[in-house]
């Protein structure tokens, strides 16, 4: 009975609460040593703390930027033609630590430390400077849930960059590796071909890396070729990341703070500012 | 005098199933992770074992409800469910199992873990995709070896603290 209400996320409120309250706390001492360390190794590689902290952020944002640019001299190259209207969606990223918690080791997901208090929403791509990470699944009031996309439940539309052949990539699980299953034979893919989000599944917007090819395997009689690709982000070792808002995502966590009474978050009041 | 004595113990058995489930949800590195024995069950079936009278399934409920809360991706009630299930089990064996040599609990801790991960195998399952294979095995061999060491530095803090 419990079960079943939890599985239809009716008890999503008194879980909030208990969690903020029971588990938090512990969750906050079991991640300390871990803090801790992080802390004792930024104290020791710059004097000031909050600096380096924001020369962090700056430094993930400015190498996104260059991602983007290399990306968008690559599509001034390929699809000039094609691209008359296209209009750059401008993204707004705010940095996440990741829990260093037991993790369940048939599951690959990972707990944040930003929640709805931060405007986190269900849906929004967690990403590093090297590439994709995962996506929010659940947002309580002051973490959140990821799942990596890795993860066997995970699918992401992505396309290859190379040929802007678009396709479904799903989640390969314990191997850590994502699996292209629909690809048809007809399709050229190389080794080593750059992956990339495709923007079209609505939740990872256009353009970010995904992985490169490492394994294509040639199914004959289905008339696919099964790809596998390994992720360039390093998805195991990764301890902060960057939590990105695209527009449509930041009108609904607008919303949602109103509905949760929170008071306009911080992150929220920034962009509106920066206009 | 003597119920004073009897009330005793409540804040030690607290403790120890509150450092029970930390150690369960401390992080561990990927290839260690499914050698984590289930500390908070072996706990509970400790205290179970030596005072049946005390803790019992409403006991193991609640705790694996925290449980259930702390690790948060799974299915809410799951692992309280498995554990008022062994608990059931350990309260109407508990006689036998007292007695019997050290050896031969420790078998029977691994039958127990086993059946433990099976039940929340199952549970898990209901909700859908989980790549669970019979590496769950792993975790109950770790604990039926953890038993002894558990289990002497368990009664030491009984006795210790003198609780009955």
């Amino acid at each position: 009975m419990l079960m079943w209400l939890d599985k239809h996320r009716y008890t999503q409120g008194v879980l909030d609460d208990l969690f903020s309250a029971v588990v938090l706390p512990a969750l906050e001492m079991l991640d300390y040593p871990f803090d801790v360390g992080r802390k004792i190794s930024k104290k020791f590689s710059a004097p000031d703390k909050s600096k380096m902290d924001k020369l962090i952020e700056e430094n993930k944002r400015l190498k996104k930027k260059v991602l983007e640019l290399e990306l968008a001299g690559i599509e001034n190259k390929n699809y000039k033609r094609l691209l008359k209207a296209h209009k750059k969606v401008r993204e707004d990223v705010r940095l996440a630590e990741i829990y260093q918690i037991a993790r369940d080791p048939d599951t690959q997901l990972i707990k944040i430390n930003l929640g709805r208090k931060n405007c986190v929403i269900p849906g929004q791509p967690l990403i590093d400077a090297d590439g994709v990470i995962g996506q929010v699944i659940m947002a309580r009031t002051y973490t959140s849930t990821v799942r990596l996309i890795t993860d066997l439940s995970h699918k992401m539309h992505v396309q290859i960059r190379a040929t802007g052949y678009q396709t479904l990539a799903v989640g390969d699980g314990k191997s850590r590796l994502i699996k292209l299953p629909y690809v048809s034979l007809s399709a050229q893919v190389k080794l080593n071909d750059e992956v990339i989000t495709s923007g079209l599944d609505g939740v990872y917007p256009y353009g970010y890396m995904v992985g490169k090819v490492k394994k294509i395997n040639k199914l004959k009689e289905k008339g696919v070729q099964e790809i596998t690709v390994e992720p360039t982000a390093r998805i195991d070792h990764v301890r902060e990341a960057l939590l990105v808002w695209t527009e449509k995502m930041k009108a609904k966590a607008k919303k949602q703070t109103q509905i949760f009474g929170f008071k306009e978050c911080a992150y929220v009041a920034e962009a509106n500012d920066a206009g | 005098m003597r119920a004073k004595e009897k009330r005793s113990g409540y804040l030690i058995i607290t403790l120890t199933i509150i450092l029970a489930l930390l150690l369960n949800n401390v992080f561990l590195p990927e290839w260690a992770e499914r050698y984590r024995p289930g500390w908070t069950m072996l706990v509970l079936i400790y205290w179970a074992l030596a005072l049946p009278h005390r803790i019992g399934m409403g006991v193991a409920w609640f705790t694996g409800m925290l449980m259930d809360v702390m690790k948060d991706n799974f299915l809410l009630g799951q692992h309280a469910l498995s554990m008022v299930i062994i608990i059931y089990i350990v309260l109407s064996l508990y006689r036998r199992i007292r007695i019997s040599p050290m050896l031969q609990q420790v078998f029977t801790i691994l039958l127990l873990m086993l059946l433990y991960q099976l039940l929340l195998w199952w549970f898990q399952s209901l909700t859908g995709k989980t790549e669970r294979t019979l590496n769950y095995a792993l975790m109950s061999v770790s604990s039926a070896l953890i038993w002894p060491l558990l289990y002497f530095f368990l009664r030491s803090i009984r006795r210790r603290f003198r609780i009955a």
